[in-house]
């Protein structure tokens, strides 16, 4: 068995670790393609291990101590894969509602976008679809998207331009937002855009 | 167990090793906690992984000692006073007295099961009081270790935290922190009611 001089759990343990470390550094760390395909390597070997060893069985018998401990260590691995790839689901759920559902924001910084799997952008696309149909339904009274830390004293703010972030239409009409200047806007035609960083509040 | 399934906590306090004596032989398990042989023996005694250790025990293969961050010496010393025993001492780097001790309990018979339950309850009860009230007074200095002077009771209680109550202590800390903060800078400077 191409398990022996690993002890079983061995490579799980280690995937588990990087969960930990994100949790410790918080912070989200690249895909571990590698680490989870050695994973699966090992455990289609141990599902032959125990194909081998039920084949074997004598019906009077029941099942040798050894099939039922490749079992335990075939679900081991698979919780262990479980818990990693659901860690990771939940740190970027989090990062999608910090930056207030902005995908493009989060899926063209490369930065971002070079730690994730394929899988995992294509989560966080259908997620987004989700969470906008259900926004629509509703968006006339409520924005979900929008910042829950600061409730809103105003209508209206008074912003600073952090970055250009080209034309964009509020309820005076289009306004071009260049670097350095500042505008008073309706908070919910740019909530988005200060949670992303273009504009700064001024308070 | 199942809310912790996912829990990384939990999945890596399950690699703690028990002492495990087998009671009757294992064809081809000989490799497990780093053995040589092809076989485990009866008599045999192995260093065996909590979440490997459950089938084993339970399917009667071996029986397993109480590891010794349980053992009835820590159990007496809490019984007296619980606040006087540094947990973080007692189990390995990064894991938890407490997330340990459940793993074990899960592990245990009825009676054991409750006497193990009543342990972990009473003392994080005992503790608990200290760890809040600890965090809150540093809330202002802000640093676990810090304040106190060197070597006093406090400190060293604080050093003494396992992993569960140090997460507590900071969370009280950072909760305090931000109340003093809303309380002096406030929504439109509201005074503070007395």
């Amino acid at each position: 068995m191409s398990t022996d001089t690993r002890q079983f759990g061995d490579l799980a343990t280690q995937l588990v670790m990087e969960s930990r470390r994100s949790s410790q550094t918080d912070a989200l760390l690249k895909y571990n393609d590698s680490l989870v395909r050695s994973l699966l390597r090992e455990q289609r070997d141990l599902e032959r291990a125990a194909e081998a060893l039920e084949a074997g069985m004598n019906e009077f018998q029941g099942p040798p101590p050894a099939l039922l401990i490749i079992q335990t260590a075939i679900s081991r691995n698979k919780r262990c894969l479980l818990a990693y790839h659901s860690h990771r689901i939940d740190r970027l759920r989090d990062l999608y509602w910090a930056v207030g559902g902005a995908l493009p924001h989060i899926l063209n910084n490369q930065d971002t976008r070079s730690k994730l799997s394929p899988h995992e952008v294509d989560y966080l696309r259908q997620y987004n679809s989700s969470v906008m149909e259900f926004r629509s339904e509703f968006s006339h009274e409520l924005d979900i998207t929008a910042s829950i830390t600061n409730a809103p004293k105003d209508l209206h703010v008074l912003v600073h331009v952090v970055r250009d972030c080209g034309v964009i239409q509020t309820e005076l009409g289009s306004i071009d937002f260049q670097k350095g200047q500042r505008f008073m806007v309706r908070r919910a035609d740019i909530e988005h855009l200060i949670v992303q960083g273009y504009l700064e509040e001024v308070s | 167990m199942d809310n912790d399934y996912f829990s990384i906590d939990a999945i890596l306090a399950e690699n703690q090793k028990i002492q495990c004596k087998f009671k009757q032989r294992i064809p081809e398990m000989g490799h497990l906690g780093g053995g040589s042989e092809r076989d485990i023996l009866p008599l045999s005694k192995r260093q065996i992984p909590i979440w490997l250790a459950y089938i084993i025990v339970y399917s009667d293969w071996a029986d397993f000692d109480i590891p010794q961050p349980f053992s009835n010496k820590v159990r007496n010393a809490l019984r007296a006073e619980p606040r006087s025993v540094r947990l973080s001492n007692l189990v390995g780097a990064g894991a938890g007295w407490y997330v340990l001790g459940k793993t074990i309990m899960d592990m245990l018979g009825d009676e054991q099961g409750v006497e193990m339950s009543e342990m972990l309850i009473t003392t994080f009860k005992g503790r608990l009081v200290d760890v809040i009230d600890q965090a809150q007074h540093f809330a202002v200095l802000g640093s676990v270790g810090g304040g106190g002077g060197v070597d006093s009771a406090p400190q060293m209680f604080r050093e003494g935290l396992d992993t569960t109550e140090r997460e507590l202590f900071v969370l009280a800390q950072e909760s305090a922190r931000r109340m003093k903060k809303w309380y002096e800078e406030g929504s439109g400077g509201a005074k503070r009611v007395l």
